[in-house]
């Protein structure tokens, strides 16, 4: 099952999406949590910390501009942006850091 | 607050000041002192238009020049303010023409002579993004605000990140704000990683201000926040190549 | 990327882009929460977020920061035909958002972390364990 978290920003996404990964996980769920904000934090509300969370986002960055090879396909994007997060959570930033969307839709 | 009152300190020193702001939530005219009234959706109404291909130019005649002349308003301290709009209710597609005008006009500017000794300031939105577009390409310097929290401290990272991660990536100063004691800056340092060259006080006068809808320099002139932006100001003015820069205020982050 | 994911037996949770746009392209989604704080700026995304979702998925608005019935007001005036799930203003995870922990961890027992680990328990019956 696929959910999707929006909200304005502030209004505590990631707060709900942390804690409901969490919650799935623990109850035998298995659970991947995708990060697709632009300034990633999701990995603080699954409680992996803000260094760890940082990383990740420095791992997408590089990816982004060219540093690091990019993955092709979903599953490597998971193995190489990813990190497990407490109760069996598999978290994966999925977002592009670097690049703007273009200012009008 | 930090970008528009640099501006009009940068005025006060004799620069010609032009103020760049491409957030489409409201800040930058109100903390240049205009108030909240000199938002307005579409402020380039009609400066650009679709070619026959589809593709948004500026209207012909109109180069970046012209329409910061014709466009631009004039804040206190007769600092130029440049908007590409604010968001109404109704979405961007409203306002299309107007930001689409405005990106135009800004990406040619710093080729523009006219403007090669003005101090062009720009407040740019909140998000790591934002640091990889807009006027922030351009920027000579980049000062990133970071207040004394994890968050604002990763963001500011992130920034940092994409700024240096560009060929002529400039100068880069770390601006620790809403310091509550002097232990915060050397909180910011450790999170962040780096050295600040400045600190601004958290500052009921900055609050009060906003609340009242003015610039913090009409408001109080002497708060401490004020001063410290002032401190930056002279800091900014030691270093080579002079203030171009932008403003990255992560404090909405 | 939400479409290039096969779920199988799986949760996969986004953390989308604030604001409608991300709404807009991730139509793979098989339940959307909207997240609306009591303002009305927060309100309004939310609303409009459910506008565009509401026609392909089952859209559950989920109240956060709420101070009081007033709050809940608020959001039911704009958005009451939606199923809604309240998340009470609470210390508990305003101070793990401050020490960057994770609400679940550092605050299980408050009240806004019990109705999200109940809808979680709601999500997990509409969808089959993973083969332990």
């Amino acid at each position: 099952m696929k959910i999707a978290v929006a909200g304005k920003g502030g209004a505590g996404k990631t707060t709900v999406s942390g804690t409901l990964a969490r919650s799935l996980a623990r109850a035998g769920h298995d659970v991947l949590a995708l990060d697709a904000d632009a300034n990633p934090m999701l990995g603080v509300s699954l409680g992996v910390g803000p260094e760890e969370t940082d990383r990740l986002a420095a791992v997408r960055q590089a990816i982004d501009e060219g540093e690091m090879e990019h993955q092709r396909s979903v599953d490597e994007l998971i193995e190489g942006c990813g990190t497990n997060a407490p109760d069996g959570v598999r978290l994966v930033v999925v977002s592009r850091i670097d690049r703007a969307d273009p200012p009008c839709p | 607050m930090v970008a528009g009152t640099a501006a009009r300190l940068l005025a006060r020193r004799g620069h010609s000041v032009l103020a760049l702001d491409s957030d489409l939530m409201p800040g930058l005219a109100v903390s240049l002192g205009l108030g909240g009234g000199a938002d307005t959706a579409c402020p380039l109404d009609g400066a650009a238009e679709r070619g026959e291909d589809g593709r948004w130019r500026l209207k012909k005649g109109l180069g970046p020049v012209r329409a910061v002349r014709r466009y631009a308003v004039v804040a206190p301290d007769g600092v130029k303010l440049f908007q590409s709009g604010k968001l109404p209710p109704e979405g961007t597609g409203a306002i299309m023409s107007s930001l689409q005008a405005y990106y135009k006009v800004i990406h040619r500017l710093p080729r523009a002579r006219a403007f090669a000794d003005w101090a062009i300031i720009g407040d740019l939105p909140a998000g790591p993004r934002q640091a990889a577009f807009d006027w922030a390409p351009f920027a000579e310097t980049f000062l990133i605000l970071v207040e004394p929290t994890w968050q604002s401290a990763l963001t500011a990272r992130r920034v940092a990140r994409v700024v240096r991660s560009r060929e002529r990536s400039g100068a880069v100063g770390l601006v620790a704000n809403k310091v509550a004691d002097p232990a915060d800056v050397g909180r910011v340092e450790e999170l962040v990683g780096e050295a600040v060259v400045a600190a601004i006080p958290a500052d009921e006068r900055v609050l009060e201000a906003e609340r009242a809808g003015a610039a913090l320099l009409d408001h109080d002139p002497f708060s401490p926040a004020a001063r410290a932006i002032e401190r930056l100001v002279d800091e900014l003015a030691r270093w080579e190549p002079p203030a171009r820069g932008s403003i990255r205020d992560v404090e909405r982050a | 990327m939400l479409g290039e994911l096969e779920s199988g037996g799986r949760f996969v949770i986004c953390d989308l882009e604030a604001g409608v746009g991300a709404v807009v392209r991730s139509d793979q989604a098989d339940v959307v929460l909207a997240v609306a704080e009591p303002t009305v700026k927060s309100i309004e995304v939310a609303r409009r977020a459910v506008e565009i979702a509401g026609e392909r998925a089952p859209v559950v608005v989920i109240a956060n920061r709420v101070r009081g019935e007033e709050d809940v007001d608020a959001i039911r005036a704009v958005l009451g035909e939606q199923e809604l799930v309240v998340v009470p203003e609470e210390p508990g995870i305003a101070a793990a958002d401050r020490e960057g922990a994770a609400p679940i961890d550092f605050a299980p027992d408050s009240v806004g972390v019990r109705a999200l680990v109940t809808l979680a328990e709601r999500l997990g019956e509409r969808a089959p364990r993973a083969a332990a």
